[in-house]
């Protein structure tokens, strides 16, 4: 079971705009083992998504570039594939899911044809064998009546149905990985669950690995093994989920996970959620030193002249941070 | 050219989100235009001016190139219905002959820009960067001229004559159905199924023909049906200035020109003509506005 699935390293992905150049990915390391699930926390706009898509090799250019790094999956470097070679990968061997799943089918088309869309494209069987698979795919992920659904209309199904089918196109080909990028982040809070669980239990069935790319701390416990915390295009936390909400070492994880507001404290005076102070710096013009020094209540001298190097505070829990030097 | 900002809101296609009953998109569509009376009254136009275009010899009361010089000038409601020519030509006759000139001009040279400006404006919209510089540049630049010296100036390099009249034309509508559908591709791409089709591994063209292109053609077909009014008196212009369609064939324009010479004795002779191309043109703007109405819900709040 275990033996790593994929291993990012050293990936620099920038946006070259109008205000000048955009890190969205600095320098990140990680890697994923079979049939694990690896968690990829930090707010909007810290380079998740855009971490995905250069996994996949989506990054629109212009204006994005892969600057530097290796992608390296079941073997191969991504980064150096041609073009051709990359589709027969992406759908395939590492599929996606997106955060919308009411923008992300096509609303021209049955859902039918789209799930044997991604069948035809890559394995080689005749449109009745596919059609099969189709429907087979439908009940595994629980759509009621999956015959009615084939012949539907994006529009004619609700958000859950429609992220079941996406769940559904992207376990088609028996993927070894899958990213999926906020799966649950539009739904409602009873659809998420079943959603987490469906994705859980179909994890176990495929033996897919999934890098699940999210916001939310609490989809990461139920689902994750292992958390990468993303800050401003870095990793600043990498560790087991266990380790991580138990002893949270960098003050940016401390300070998210103390603004999960908690049911058994009372509340605070002021009736106000604790956040953390300040605002993101803005990617353009990243500080010099750590960038998170600005809203970090321990920073000190070396904070503002150099940027913090990883550091292994014991059986791989990773932190970005001067303190733990 | 009116309607075109309007027209915009249809990118997308389909209502995401709206869930009335389960009816099928095109039906709920079909019977939107059925309730509308300026779309039925387009319709009727259209369909009255291509039967009659299509069944023109059968229809005519004569044949129209023959001339009945003592009928030279008749007044209509006589032995014409509609009156005679200088030559005696009999006017209704010709205005039938006329009508399927008109319709084929405007029908291939609107075909042409269609596809033309389709496949270079998808081509810009998907791919960007040079290729979408120097084609859009270039479709600006024949945008630049004022549109019958262009017109004008292509009939000079290819010739008169029927088929380069449509070529003229088709050239000169292609900038804008490129523009057109530039714009709906630009926001057709941005959707996450775009983004969702390429992580399935679809190369570019599935994803243009089969992602891209239905979510816009309703738009295009709309423009290109408003559009035919236009090629319709573009046409008609042209022959007036005796660029266009040569004489013996007839043509609107090219009555409504050789009318104009009698326009104090035989007034008929220029305005019969004139009153087809109003009606004709009419027909099509209203069909057009009518079908956008009917395939773009989110319009409808009048």
């Amino acid at each position: 079971m275990n033996g790593t699935l994929l291993e990012v390293r050293n990936l620099h992905t920038y946006f070259r705009t109008d205000e000048g150049l955009v890190k969205a990915v600095n320098g990140i390391d990680f890697t994923v083992r079979r049939g694990e699930t690896l968690g990829l926390v930090g707010e909007s706009g810290c380079g998740k998504s855009v971490t995905s898509l250069s996994i996949m090799r989506l990054i629109p250019e212009p204006p994005g570039r892969i600057v530097k790094g290796e992608v390296v999956f079941d073997g191969q470097d991504l980064l150096t594939l041609m073009e051709t070679q990359m589709r027969r990968i992406r759908g395939n061997s590492i599929s996606m899911i997106f955060q919308e799943p009411m923008t992300s089918l096509n609303p021209v088309h049955r859902i039918g044809h789209q799930i044997l869309e991604v069948i035809r494209l890559h394995q080689k069987v005749r449109k009745k064998e596919a059609q099969d698979q189709a429907l087979d795919l439908l009940r595994k992920v629980g759509i009621p009546d999956p015959r009615r659904r084939l012949n539907e209309y994006p529009y004619q199904l609700s958000g859950g149905m429609r992220q079941r089918v996406m769940i559904a196109m992207a376990l088609s080909c028996h993927p070894k990985m899958v990213i999926a990028d906020e799966p649950t982040t539009a739904l409602d809070v009873t659809i998420q669950a079943q959603i987490l669980d469906l994705m859980n239990k179909l994890k176990e069935d495929f033996g897919a690995s999934i890098l699940l790319i999210t916001h939310d701390l609490g989809v990461i416990a139920e689902m994750a093994q292992r958390v990468a915390v993303m800050y401003t295009g870095q990793i600043v936390e990498y560790a087991s989920v266990v380790d991580l909400f138990i002893e949270p070492q960098h003050p940016y994880t401390q300070g998210l996970l103390e603004s999960i507001p908690s049911m058994d404290q009372p509340l605070p005076h002021d009736r106000m959620l604790k956040a953390i102070p300040g605002i993101v710096p803005s990617l353009v013009d990243l500080p010099q030193g750590c960038s998170f020094r600005d809203r970090c209540a321990h920073a000190f001298e070396r904070c503002q002249s150099e940027t913090p190097l990883l550091f292994d505070v014991g059986t791989g829990h990773l932190v970005r941070c001067w303190l733990y030097e | 050219m009116k309607g075109a900002p309007k027209v915009a809101n249809m990118i997308g296609g389909t209502e995401p989100g709206a869930k009335q009953g389960r009816k099928p998109v095109r039906r709920r569509a079909l019977r939107r235009f059925m309730k509308n009376p300026l779309s039925i009254t387009g319709l009727v136009l259209v369909v009255a001016l291509t039967v009659t275009a299509v069944f023109a010899p059968v229809i005519a009361p004569h044949d129209p190139a023959t001339q009945h010089l003592l009928d030279k000038r008749a007044r209509p409601f006589g032995k014409y219905i509609l009156g005679a020519d200088q030559f005696g030509r009999d006017i209704l006759t010709r205005l039938i002959y006329g009508a399927r000139v008109s319709l084929v001009v405007a029908f291939f040279s609107v075909l042409i820009a269609l596809a033309g400006g389709v496949i270079i404006g998808t081509l810009c919209g998907y791919v960007g960067g040079l290729v979408d510089t120097v084609l859009m540049r270039f479709m600006d630049l024949l945008l630049s001229f004022p549109y019958l010296l262009l017109a004008i100036a292509l009939i000079s390099a290819l010739g008169s004559g029927t088929l380069n009249t449509t070529l003229a034309i088709g050239i000169w509508a292609l900038p804008t159905f490129a523009r057109v559908a530039r714009a709906a591709v630009l926001g057709i791409k941005k959707h996450e199924y775009i983004t969702a089709a390429q992580a399935i591994g679809a190369p570019a063209h599935q994803i243009i023909v089969s992602h891209i292109l239905p979510n816009f053609f309703s738009l295009v077909v709309v423009y290109a049906t408003l559009f035919m009014a236009n090629a319709m008196m573009m046409e008609a212009a042209l022959s007036f200035l005796g660029l266009g369609v040569q004489p013996p064939t007839p043509s609107w324009g090219e009555m409504i020109s050789s009318g104009r010479n009698f326009l104090m004795v035989a007034p008929h002779m220029a305005t019969i003509p004139g009153f087809a191309i109003m009606t004709a043109v009419l027909g099509f703007n209203l069909l057009g506005d009518g079908l956008r109405d009917a395939l773009d819900p989110k319009m409808k709040v009048q």
